[in-house]
């Protein structure tokens, strides 16, 4: 399989729609491309998902199978288990539930049988199912009993202790608080003495000393068990019944190491989760709550605010590729119509520069202001029918293309001539792309964003 | 046996005429086999021989590479696009969709070979094993039951396939 996602990113390596990394907008100290970007309207300002001004918040759990919701006490009462569905222990599926008829000796009547429907889980894929590992059919689908995990009472121990330790620490911060108050309240007075008592009393108990836990002994090597005999024996282990480490860590708290201690678990759910904004609170992404939704009450995503540059066909290069004519597209997304000036990009010298691609040359610019019409989705199909050959400049340079909302220019890129010598590396460019939009006051303000493009192919 | 270049279907096998049945070799399909259209089964250097009860969907290609005749037991299940080349096999097989069996394998009994599974080097699969494709990396496991039959889907295909398509003569009526 892995093999087949390289041949298919080969084959579109030429395409800007799924080269995505070919086109990065700069956000802080990264450069991604426009699609992983958010558009925070409040602050004006981009913002990347996994970046410190991005809040992750969960909205709700839910069952990635049965699509049901489930409040959060109780995902976490679960442990974040679903209630129907379980998972195949060899690969990561969802088990099917499967029935069967049982029949049944009737001693009343011997020649009609009792019919039993009983139930068993197969995995669709790998063809596991609950009849391997010999666990009985069930008489209802779903009553399967869940494997008792042998170290769950040191965990309840644990969670115990610091739990305690954790209100110990609460208390003693509390009690400091305290005392200030009894301070000033001594100074000021006026507080009932019953205050001060109260305060006083906590005083105390914050002077107990932390619960002891009995940790496990350490041992020598000599004290440990010895291997169990299959693993001495001349025979040696069946490879094939033997577990892989994947499959080992699926299960953390069982760890099998032998394909006959495979035990089916509960399905992992799974949680929406919106994201914040960090300087202005606001919400940037806010699903949906229903689980079989896939639509989002606030979606901001960076495409559908920020004018696209994409690079309309492969650069044509001069034969010592030291100058190469560029044709970029710039695409106005919103539906009102929106003025943009193409800037040189000046590089700013400081520390986080290695972040960002090498710029290997110049390009040309045109140094007028465009306006691009706003975006009209019926007339989207209309121009599909229209041709894209011989485009031609007009008189300000631009290109005028059968979509109302997109131009494109005619650039030159200019190598600063010193990798040469080593032909094969890749050519960016940077430019600074400066567009107006509307505020939150309805005013028409001017924002800038500093765009990478790789132009050799 | 029968002659060389003949085709020999057993009564209540159901075998589309659309079904490619070639090479110089005999061949011999089973009572109660279902072969669906354009399913290829190319006697090429040796005779075929396919037992009862087994089903062939569309695309399946079985061929016979040796001079030794490809014996292929009962109730096996070849699904789309499955294409097999090996030694022999037995029964209760199911190979599913675009398995690929190329090279010297003799697969015994209640053998799963997974979506997109592929061996090509010589090998004599244990009874009840499990090839699955994850990833590109082959997966095997050995399954303590035999995989279900499905008598039921081939009762119904019995049913249904002569509504829609006309049928290879059965060695009976000829």
């Amino acid at each position: 399989m892995k093999g087949k996602d390289i041949t298919a990113k080969k084959r579109f390596e030429k395409c800007t729609l799924y080269d995505v990394e070919r086109v990065l907008y700069k956000n802080g100290s990264v450069a991604k491309p426009l699609c992983r970007l958010l558009y925070c309207r409040f602050c004006n300002d981009l913002r990347y998902y996994n970046s410190d001004l991005i809040q992750v918040e969960v909205d709700s759990h839910y069952c990635m199978h049965a699509l049901d919701n489930v409040p959060t006490t109780e995902a976490i009462m679960k442990k974040n288990r679903s209630r129907s569905y379980w998972q195949c222990p060899a690969c990561p599926s969802v088990l099917t539930q499967k029935q069967s008829w049982v029949i049944e000796e009737n001693p009343e009547k011997p020649e009609e049988p009792f019919q039993r429907k009983t139930h068993y889980m197969q995995c669709p894929f790998c063809h596991w199912s609950t009849r391997d590992l010999g666990i009985p059919d069930a008489p209802t689908a779903g009553s399967w009993p869940e494997k008792e995990n042998l170290n769950q009472s040191r965990i309840n121990e644990l969670y115990e202790y610091t739990k305690q330790l954790s209100l110990q620490q609460a208390s003693l911060s509390k009690s400091k608080a305290s005392r200030k108050i009894t301070k000033v309240a001594g100074k000021i007075g006026g507080f009932s003495p019953m205050l001060l008592n109260y305060s006083m009393r906590d005083d105390g108990s914050a002077k107990k000393k932390p619960i002891e836990l009995d940790n496990p002994k350490t041992r020598t090597l000599e004290e440990l068990d010895d291997l169990p005999e299959e693993y001495l024996s001349e025979d040696g282990l069946d490879f094939w019944k033997t577990t892989s480490l994947k499959q080992r860590f699926d299960q953390p708290e069982y760890q099998p190491e032998l394909t006959k201690d495979l035990y089916p678990r509960r399905l992992t759910m799974g949680v929406k989760r919106s994201l914040r904004c960090r300087q202005c609170d606001h919400n940037l992404l806010k699903p949906e709550f229903s689980p079989s939704s896939i639509k989002f009450k606030m979606h901001l995503i960076a495409t559908s605010f920020i004018p696209e540059i994409r690079l309309f066909k492969p650069s044509a290069f001069s034969t010592d590729s030291l100058s190469a004519n560029v044709f970029l597209t710039v695409t106005n997304p919103t539906h009102s119509p929106m003025n943009i000036i193409l800037l040189p990009f000046c590089e700013e010298e400081n520390e986080e520069s290695y972040r960002f691609p090498k710029i290997t040359g110049k390009i040309m610019l045109p140094a007028d202001s465009y306006e691009i019409p706003a975006k009209d989705t019926l007339l989207d199909y209309s121009c599909l029918t229209k041709t894209t050959e011989n485009l031609q400049p007009s008189e300000d340079g631009k290109i005028v293309l059968p979509q109302p909302n997109k131009i494109a220019f005619n650039c030159t890129y200019q190598s600063d001539g010193v990798e040469s010598s080593e032909g094969a590396a890749d050519k960016w460019v940077a430019l600074r792309i400066k567009h107006d939009t509307l505020d939150q006051k309805q005013q028409s303000i001017w924002i800038s964003h500093v765009v990478f493009i790789k132009i050799s192919s | 046996m029968p002659k060389i270049g003949e085709i020999k279907i057993e009564k209540g096998a159901v075998v589309c005429v659309e079904a490619q049945i070639e090479g110089d070799f005999s061949v011999e399909i089973g009572a109660k086999t279902v072969i669906h259209p354009k399913a290829r089964i190319i006697a090429e250097r040796g005779p075929i021989k396919i037992g009862t009860d087994n089903l062939i969907e569309e695309y399946v290609v079985i061929r016979n590479t040796r001079t030794e005749p490809l014996i292929i037991g009962d109730g096996n299940i070849f699904e789309i696009q499955t294409k097999f080349e090996g030694i022999k096999i037995g029964d209760r097989n199911i190979f599913e969709v675009r398995s690929l069996i190329t090279g010297d394998v003799e697969v015994t009994t209640g053998c799963i070979f997974g979506i997109g599974a592929s061996l090509a080097r010589p090998e004599i699969v244990k009874p009840k094993t499990v090839l699955t494709d994850q990833d590109g990396i082959l997966c095997r496991r050995n399954a303590e039951i035999m995989p279900a039959t499905n008598t039921t889907h081939i009762t119904f295909l019995h049913r249904i396939l002569p509504n829609y398509h006309y049928l290879k003569e059965t060695f009976e009526n000829k």
